[in-house]
């Protein structure tokens, strides 16, 4: 299988890579960059514990190729504070206690912070499609 | 899960697309948001040599209203649809599909062509290679028997698309390009009825356009599922009214979506045709709920999505 | 860690109270100094403590553990003891369930649970814990069960099990009752466990009161549901 040079802007650095093909966004991610923050679960785009953004806009990383993202920003969990400062969302999690193993919680932020910032309006509830066990919910 | 080994090329135009398809002999599985493409790979559903990306295809992300036409590019994500205000202006029906698809996650990622020619599902279909080994292939994988109906001489899995059966309400058509040249035809007949190969196109056409005719529209959509967000359908029904005529299309029941043309809304002309939904859905146990269940749904729904939109013409 | 910091102490007073002569019982912790309580002016640093104790090669270093008092054999007759405190716990859980009466699917608007948890250590992750409980023991009551199909699993993924979603939770309302636990730590007894054990319960008999029939089989899908719904009309008619 030949491999493909792919330049991506991760938390903006840029970085050049040889990936293979069939190298899934979140493979990419944990596995090269040890950017662990995004969690490997159902692997189907169903659960939401991968989302990373791209290019502004919230994805499901397991289902994503890297070969695709070439020239792509991503913004990873890692990437969410600034310096030393937490994100503001990154604080309200912790001050409301939003966390049980914390597992999906990366995922969480990142899905969250495309309703909370990029298009400025509180979440509506029928747009929670991420499946998330075994927290407790309403400290969202 | 680890996808299986591929080539990727990345198209420009269509015509670069058919050339690589004509490039890898037909060997090759073309790729939009990879939202359905993704798990099918991830399942080994789907193997081909290549696959063809064709979300650089730049001209096919365009929407457009021309000439009494809504254009809308295969490469047109759902969240961009929902974004447009012609389209909750004149296709409520359209709009409330697309809001009920998946989530909104997905919906950033999923294209409309993608999800129109997305595979159709079966509890017994759409699980992992080691899964399916041990249960043993069934038709639609190539088998001798369903697992769902034991003898069954044909495969009822379900088409799950919300937004086919919006569009077929409200009349649209779509244009498809292959190696053997154009063509344009009814949204409804790129179905072939059959959940093996559940799509009328020759090998290697490309879906590129999706046109609907610009009237303004009443209309609603109906979704049964168990949760409410992310399920597929277990049954759909989309209702577009134009007068007092309505184009009422059925789905999530069986490989192809089933269209009623309605003339005159009277109560019991409503209620007739949402009788005959019930013998016409032929449902099997390849879902989470039961069979029977859901071909009683399907006229609930039917007299819900009349209603709900007869209600918004007041 | 209660035990733990105990034993810990336990281990400076003993080295303060043969540096201060004074017997153990005497001796109290305060201001990082300790001190001979009926002689205060006895005093030393506490980090003078630690030091002596790392230059006896034995650091002031303590582990702890707590395991309740509790019934494994759940006979709870002549051992009455709780199965997850040593001190049973409570709790009440009361849902509101409104079902559609042609499809049978059942949305929960309101859930409201009350629990003794004996001291709340944490109010906010006693009520985390008792949300959790609602999720997955209340709304799972709804949506989650496995299908089989001969021994195979046919929904082994978190499309086909239905885990139920945010916008699938009720409003909750999480009432913590506090009462000091004399044997616990702190005084608390467990958070959230017992409204798990009665928060299907909750949404069961609110079903079976809607619908006016009793159903023995969860999870309660709209299918099931339905026919409880025509079964009950039948039974009343």
């Amino acid at each position: 299988m030949e491999t493909v040079n792919v330049t991506l802007r991760i938390n903006n650095e840029l970085t050049t890579l040889q990936v293979k093909p069939n190298e899934t966004l979140l493979e990419t991610l944990r596995e090269r960059l040890d950017l662990t923050g995004a969690k490997a679960s159902c692997g189907m785009g169903s659960c939401g514990a991968c989302t990373v953004e791209v290019n502004g806009m919230p994805l499901r990383s397991c289902i994503a190729l890297t070969v695709e993202m070439d020239g792509a920003e991503i913004n990873t969990v890692e990437g969410l504070k600034e310096e030393e400062k937490l994100h503001p969302l990154q604080e309200s999690f912790m001050e409301e206690g939003a966390v049980q193993c914390g597992f999906c919680t990366s995922g969480m932020i990142m899905t969250a912070k495309h309703f909370w910032i990029e298009t400025l309006r509180p979440p509506r509830r029928d747009h929670q499609g991420a499946l998330f066990q075994c927290l407790p919910v309403h400290r969202l | 899960m680890i996808l299986p080994d591929f080539e990727y090329r990345k198209a420009e135009t269509v015509a670069d697309a058919i050339g690589l398809y004509n490039e890898f002999a037909g060997n090759v599985r073309y790729l939009a948001g990879g939202t359905d493409l993704m798990p099918l790979l991830k399942h080994r559903l789907s193997t081909p040599a290549v696959v063809i990306d064709l979300k650089g295809i730049l001209d096919l992300s365009t929407i457009t209203a021309q000439d009494g036409w809504l254009t809308i590019g295969a490469n047109v994500t759902l969240f961009a649809l929902k974004q447009n205000q012609t389209i909750r202006d004149y296709f409520p029906v359209f709009y409330q599909s697309l809001e009920a698809t998946a989530c909104e996650t997905l919906q950033m990622r999923g294209t409309i062509g993608g999800n129109l020619l997305q595979d159709t599902r079966c509890i017994e279909y759409n699980k992992s290679n080691d899964w399916r080994v041990a249960r043993g292939f069934c038709l639609k994988m190539g088998g001798k028997t369903c697992n769902v109906v034991p003898g069954a001489r044909v495969c009822l899995s379900n088409y799950c698309s919300d937004n086919a059966l919006a569009l077929i309400s409200l009349s649209a058509t779509v244009k498809v390009i292959g190696p053997g040249g154009e063509r344009a035809m009814a949204i409804e007949e790129i179905f072939s009825g059959k959940g093996s190969k559940p799509f009328a196109l020759e090998p290697g056409e490309i879906l590129t356009h999706i046109r609907i005719p610009m009237e303004k529209s009443k209309g609603a959509y109906e979704k049964l599922r168990v949760r409410k967000s992310i399920d597929y359908p277990l049954v759909a029904v989309a209702a577009c009214l134009k007068e007092d005529n309505a184009r009422i299309c059925v789905g999530g029941i069986g490989p192809a979506p089933r269209v009623y043309d309605l003339k005159g809304l009277g109560t019991d002309r409503v209620v007739d045709a949402s009788r005959s939904t019930y013998a016409d859905a032929k449902a099997v146990s390849n879902t989470t709920l039961s069979p029977e269940y859901r071909k009683r749904m399907a006229g609930v729904l039917f007299r819900r999505a009349v209603n709900k939109a007869l209600k918004e013409e007041k | 860690m209660k035990v733990a910091c105990e034993n810990a102490r336990q281990q400076i007073v003993a080295i303060a109270a043969e540096k201060l002569g004074v017997p153990e019982a005497d001796i109290a912790l305060k201001d990082r100094l300790v001190y001979s309580m009926e002689n205060p002016e006895k005093k030393m640093r506490l980090s003078w403590v630690v030091r002596e104790a790392f230059a006896r090669a034995q650091p002031i270093a303590a582990t702890g553990t707590f395991f309740p008092h509790i019934d494994l054999k759940r006979e709870w007759i002549s051992r009455p003891w709780g199965q997850m405190a040593g001190t049973f716990s409570y709790a009440t859980s009361v849902a509101e369930v409104a079902i559609d009466p042609e499809t049978g699917e059942i949305t929960v608007p309101h859930f409201t649970a009350a629990h003794d948890c004996g001291r709340a250590i944490n109010p906010m992750a006693v009520e985390g814990q008792m949300e959790g409980s609602v999720q997955q023991a209340g709304m799972a009551a709804i949506t989650e069960g496995n299908l089989w199909d001969g021994g195979h699993l046919l929904n082994p993924d978190l499309l086909d099990y239905k885990v139920p979603l945010a916008c699938d939770m009720p409003e909750i309302d999480a009432i913590i009752v506090e009462s000091i636990d004399p044997v616990g730590p702190f005084g608390a007894k467990e958070g959230g466990i017992a409204i798990r054990m009665n928060a299907y319960s909750a949404i069961a008999c609110a079903v079976s009161q809607a619908t006016g029939t009793l159903f023995k089989e969860f999870p309660l899908t709209p299918d099931k549901v339905l026919e409880l719904v025509e079964n009950g009309k039948e039974e009343t008619r």
